[in-house]
């Protein structure tokens, strides 16, 4: 049989576009990258040098993103990350798993995740009714990353850039509980799905 | 349309618009800026209901949250809300209210009948009249008092409005926006911090907008004006209107509640009707103010008996009043400011009462010098008229005089607002000098300024509000430059309060509750005097007004029946909220099937597609089982389901099992530590059942764990217990063992897992993966386990077995998950494959007696499942220790059998205890209980699974399956818990 297994989002059909086109306040992209846990097993000195050497990558410690060559990682603990890479030809959790050899453990989760690229004037509106902790910028800045939790629901929240930009991976199972809080949060500000 | 008691000019209303409301079915007109009392009030509308208790005519008697009396049932259907404060209804256009706790309407109510029997329902009186015979408390009392007491009627409609929560952050919270509250946001916003400003009116101002000082040389209005637009082009302040913040919580949090849409006919497209906000704050500045307090004499709860602020604020900001011979009654200075108010806008004065012998002669001289009659020394002891107030009568010198009035505007000094920093335990202290309780120790970060902490006059509080919020915001590290302090007068604020005045008619301490000074004595002479109990006994302080008005009051005359002082009998402290918060606030979003989310399988819109009837398996849905075309009910479809699966191949959704991976050097020396049996010596490649028990003995989960590579484990789990296994996992690793080299993470999500079970299931395997991979028996045996590619993705293949049947399970990455069940249903078209859901997925594994979660119930050890031999000898593992306690390892503790009924056609219900034949249905001769039952098509009968006392050593005996609850007595034969393959030939085929 020729079958070939077919991609499917974990958001697919969840979210619509809300209110006028033109000016949403917020705009949200499902990303579908690869995404592999990754969890330093020694010393993390050992880790970040293999990171550097491998990868071109400086760790940065605590609750931020290392990122550098289109690799991101993002801390979800004291020695582990979720370790993101746009869908390219090589497999990201095989060339995660030679390059940082034995300084740590990575398990494949491109299926695990879904991640949304959220952006907008009114992001931070929107993330207020859901998220427990502050998104201004004197309190969370491009490239600080948190574990939390929005409207009851696991998310990893990382800031991309100051338009603001943020990247939410959320686990698959809860993909649509999480865009059916995100309809009903940003629709007084009207949504743009890219 | 006419409103016969509005003020031709004045107020901060929008004369050029009229919107119109009803009350009791009657249509009135008012404006933009009235609340629904000032609208009421301006129509001439002074009688708004009957009391709770008493059934007396209840008027409008302040112009705020503090309300006790005004209260209404707002709108209709199902957004019909009631107890709602007139006084803090925003009025909007086409607004219906309607009175309560009345019928046939407020002027003519039945029940006030209840006011002949007043001596029944006095203080304590639930506790003493309904305790005869105690049999009748639940059938006959209670059920009547339930009927006659308790004030307005829910709609019993689902509540068709929306509810937010949000969370926010600030360096400085002000809560309150009177003068001192907007100083001191202004000078913590000047300085660049971020600030928030709660407001629980539509309007910034506090009392600015009702009473008529100067400030900086311009109406205090205008000052309001020119602050608010300051405030509003600075970036970090946020001002919340109609929001009350209702509670402190620990580590800087406010619980605060936004009326977003309250003031709309009903909530704009996707607006909330209320947000609920956690207000994190540095510091916080208590502004709250201070609310007037009432005198308790005679009649004071008639209909047009007011708290002179409030009439003060109906005059000057509503432009209205509630009658044209006014009266005061006042021990403050305050009062006298009020009065000038009033006659300033025209309105006749009577009489102005005080109970002091001197009241300074800038206060009373221009009363007098415009006639109006001024009695110092001299109290009001009793009101009159029906419904409404028609003559006072007052006492000065042992002489009663008589006036003809229609409103009485009492002050007797000011509360201030201690309510919020009790929350956290804070003791409010009586201060002589401003006559009141000022609050205690405060909550850590708050202070309280201006009339919060009795500093009563305009000067200081616009003072304290300048210097408050330099300061805090200073203490965070943000400077600036001192600014000049507003400039005002600082205007009398003395008062002698006088809390009771000998009276002849009833008298109320608490009106929203119909407590009277009477109440009071009563629970003085039975020995609650303590003010908490005083609150418990007379129900004193307690509804939507929690005594804002009333507490401190009785507690004043108890103090004075006790012979104690003020700051002996003390205050009672505050919970949250402070202001009545809808339960539909609380819940907020998370409604409904919102309640909890639901966690989707990738395979779910198949299933669906499918005829799959779900069921909830802790927060994910799984397929229960596939209708087909024809079929009319759940038994026919898994009947099928289960047949075709034995006879040929079915298919089930298994990914919301755990799955979590297991890394490291010593992943194998972790297992064999966290299972009771080896996993450390399972060839790479392999399989195997693993049990793992508690610190305690008892089985925790099963499952089955495959060694994927030398250094790398997948483990899966129960649906129930997945997050349980991998707390219990990352415990044992991070507090237990953190010197072994182990890395774990869930992979629950990412696979989707697929059982294909039945004698076709490598067929169906072969036709799916052609040359990708070799599912024979002799290249994959039972229990092989591997990893391949087809094309990009990774697959994952098992080979193992729930039913007992020859089957695989395959896994995917979860985003082709869809395309994986598609892909295997047309493979398995040819041999006829269905969709299998739970239900026939417990039909199969109860007729091969594999235990699941009705037998991992937490009180099972291995032994009892017939698990014993699995315990190694060879290591040490968690539980190992305590399963070897003596009521662990009872010969006679029950164990797993199988059962059938002796009569083929009689049904088992799971939950029937066993019982020797003969035997009484005692729980001495109890011998174990049935765990699982199941129609079986294999035997063609009913079949379970128990725990039997010496099971094992019992096939073959007949006992009773006795289940009281269901009326069953079934005699059933003791059998091998494997009903089907019991040499497990099938698995290895």
């Amino acid at each position: 049989m020729s079958e070939v297994l077919t991609f499917r989002s974990p958001c697919a059909g969840a979210l619509k576009d809300i209110g006028v086109a033109a000016t949403p306040g917020v705009s949200v992209r499902e990303r579908s990258p690869q995404i592999a846990t990754v969890i330093a097993r020694g010393a993390i000195a050992d880790f970040a040098a293999r990171l550097k050497a491998s990868f071109g990558v400086q760790w940065v410690e605590g609750s931020k993103v290392s990122s550098g060559g289109g690799l991101v990682l993002v801390a979800t603990g004291p020695r582990a990350w979720l370790a993101l890479r746009d869908a390219g030809s090589e497999n990201l959790a095989t060339s995660l798993g030679e390059g940082l050899g034995e300084t740590a453990a990575v398990i494949e989760q491109s299926s695990g995740y879904a991640v949304l690229r959220i952006a907008g004037e009114k992001a931070r509106a929107t993330f207020e009714k859901g998220l427990g902790i502050d998104l201004h910028p004197r309190a969370f800045a491009p490239g600080d990353a948190a574990s939390t939790s929005c409207a009851h629901l696991n998310v990893v929240i990382w800031q991309v850039d100051g338009a603001p930009t943020y990247d939410v991976a959320v686990p698959r199972s809860f993909a649509a509980a999480f865009c059916h809080w995100l309809m009903e949060s940003v629709a007084e500000f009207g949504l743009k799905v890219l | 349309m006419s409103k016969p008691m509005r003020l031709s000019n004045g107020g901060l209303l929008d004369r050029r618009r009229e919107i119109t409301f009803t009350f009791d079915g009657k249509p009135y007109a008012g404006h933009p800026g009235d609340t629904l009392a000032s609208a009421l009030m301006a129509n001439g509308v002074n009688l708004v209901g009957r009391s709770f208790k008493y059934h007396r005519p209840r008027g409008i008697f302040t112009a705020g949250p503090e309300e006790p009396n005004a209260l209404v049932t707002l709108r209709n259907g199902s957004r019909r809300e009631p107890n709602t404060k007139a006084t803090t209804v925003e009025l909007f256009d086409r607004l219906v209210a309607t009175s309560q706790n009345c019928w046939p309407s407020p002027r003519l109510d039945v029940l006030s009948v209840n006011q002949l029997f007043a001596p029944l329902f006095v203080g304590g009186f639930y506790y003493k009249t309904f305790m005869w015979p105690a049999s009748f408390w639940e059938k006959v009392y209670e059920p009547a008092i339930r009927r006659a007491a308790g004030l307005g009627m829910v709609s019993r409609l689902p509540d068709p409005d929306h509810y937010e929560h949000a969370t926010a952050y600030c360096d400085v919270l002000v809560v309150g926006s009177g003068p001192a509250g907007l100083s001191a946001a202004l000078a913590a916003a000047r300085t660049g911090a971020r600030v928030i400003i709660c407001e629980e009116d539509f309007r910034l101002g506090g009392r600015l907008l009702s009473e008529p000082h100067e400030i900086d040389s311009m109406p205090a209005i205008d000052w309001v004006a020119r602050v608010e637009a300051e405030l509003t082009s600075l970036p970090e302040v946020r001002i919340f209107r109609r929001t009350s913040v209702f509670g402190v919580y620990d580590g800087g949090t406010y619980g605060a509640l936004e009326r977003v849409s309250d003031h709309l006919p009903q909530p704009g497209l996707h607006q909330p009707r209320q947000r609920l906000w956690q207000i994190v704050a540095r510091r916080t500045i208590n502004a709250m103010g201070a609310i007037e307090r009432p005198i308790v004499f005679g009649g004071n709860d008639k209909p047009g008996v007011i708290l002179a602020s409030a009439l003060r604020t109906y005059v000057n900001r509503f432009a209205t009043a509630p009658g044209r011979k006014i009266a005061f009654f006042v021990t403050s200075d305050d009062g006298w400011l009020t009065a000038q108010d009033v006659l300033k806008a025209g309105l006749p004065i009577e009489i102005v009462v005080d109970a002091r012998a001197h009241v300074a002669d800038a206060l009373t001289r221009p009363l007098s010098r415009a006639g109006v009659r001024v009695l110092l020394d001299a109290v009001v002891s009793d009101a009159h008229g029906r419904p409404g107030l028609k003559h006072i009568e007052v006492r000065k010198d042992d002489k009663i005089l008589q006036f003809e009035v229609d409103v009485l505007a009492v002050s007797n000094g000011y509360n201030p607002q201690v309510g919020l920093t009790t929350h956290l335990g804070g003791k409010p202290v009586w201060s002589e000098e401003c006559g009141a309780f000022v609050p205690g120790e405060l909550p850590p970060g708050m202070q309280s300024i201006g009339a919060a902490a009795g500093d009563f006059a305009l000067a200081a509080c616009l003072r304290a509000g300048m210097q408050a919020g330099r300061t805090l915001a200073s203490d965070l590290g943000f400077a600036s430059a001192p600014a000049a302090v507003p400039r005002a007068d600082d205007e009398p604020c003395a008062v002698s309060p006088v809390w009771y005045v000998e009276h002849r008619g009833k008298a109320f301490v608490d009106q929203q509750n119909d407590v009277t000074a009477k109440d009071v004595a009563i629970a003085n002479r039975e020995g609650f005097r303590a003010v908490e109990h005083l609150k418990r006994y007379t129900t004193l302080g307690m509804a939507t007004e929690q005594g804002k008005t009333s507490s401190v009051t009785g507690q004043a005359l108890m103090a004075h029946l006790t012979g104690r002082t003020m700051h002996q009998a003390g205050t009672t402290r505050f919970r949250p909220p402070h202001v009545p918060v809808a339960i539909g606030a609380f819940a907020g979003p998370h409604v409904g099937k919102h309640f909890k989310a639901t966690r989707y399988c990738a395979g779910h819109d198949w299933a669906l597609e499918n005829g799959a009837t779900m069921i909830e398996a802790g927060q994910w849905l799984r397929p229960r089982w596939f209708t087909k075309p024809g079929e009319t009910d759940w038994f026919e479809s898994v009947t099928r389901e289960v047949k075709t699966v034995r006879a040929a191949v079915g298919i089930c959704d298994v990914s919301s099992l755990g799955k979590i991976e297991i890394h490291g050097r010593d992943a194998g020396a972790f297992l064999d530590r966290v299972y009771v049996n080896m996993f450390s010596t399972l060839p790479v490649g392999k399989a195997r059942y693993g049990l793992m028990l508690r610190e305690d003995g008892i089985v925790l989960d099963d499952g089955t764990t495959a060694r994927l590579g030398p250094e790398q484990y997948v483990m899966s789990t129960t649906t129930g217990n997945a997050g349980k296994v991998m707390q219990h996992l990352e415990f044992c690793h991070q507090v237990l063992w953190p010197e072994l080299d182990v890395a774990m993470a869930s992979v629950t999500e990412q696979w989707t897992q697929y059982a294909v079970a039945g004698p076709k299931s490598r067929k169906v395997l072969e036709t799916l993966l052609g040359d990708r991979f070799d599912v024979s028996n002799e290249a994959f045996p039972f229990l092989a386990c591997a990893e391949f590619f087809w094309g990009d993705v990774p697959v994952r293949l098992y080979r193992i077995s729930f039913s007992g049947e020859l089957a695989y399970e395959i896994a995917v990455p979860a985003n082709y998950g869809d395309s994986l069940i598609r892909a295997l249903m047309r493979a398995g078209a040819e041999f006829g494959a269905v969709p299998y859901g739970s239900e026939a997925l417990g039909v199969l594994r109860i007729e091969k007696g594999h235990v699941s979660v009705p037998e991992l119930n937490g009180q099972t050890t291995a032994a009892d499942l017939g698990l014993g031999k699995m315990l190694s000898k060879k290591k040490d593992f968690i539980g190992r220790v305590l399963a070897e306690r003596p009521a662990l390892t009872d010969p006679d503790r029950p164990s797993l059998v199988g059962f059938k009924p002796v009569d083929p056609g009689q049904r088992l219900r799971s939950g029937a205890h066993f019982l020797a034949i003969e035997a009484a249905a005692t729980a001495e001769n109890d011998e174990g209980y049935m765990t699982s039952v199941t129609y079986s098509p294999h035997a063609g009968c009913w079949v379970g699974l128990g725990l039997l006392k010496h099971g094992a050593a019992r096939i073959g005996e007949y006992v009773r399956a006795y289940d009281p609850v269901r009326e069953g007595d079934v005699e059933v034969e003791v059998v091998s818990p494997i009903f089907v393959d019991p040499e497990g030939k099938w698995l290895h085929e």
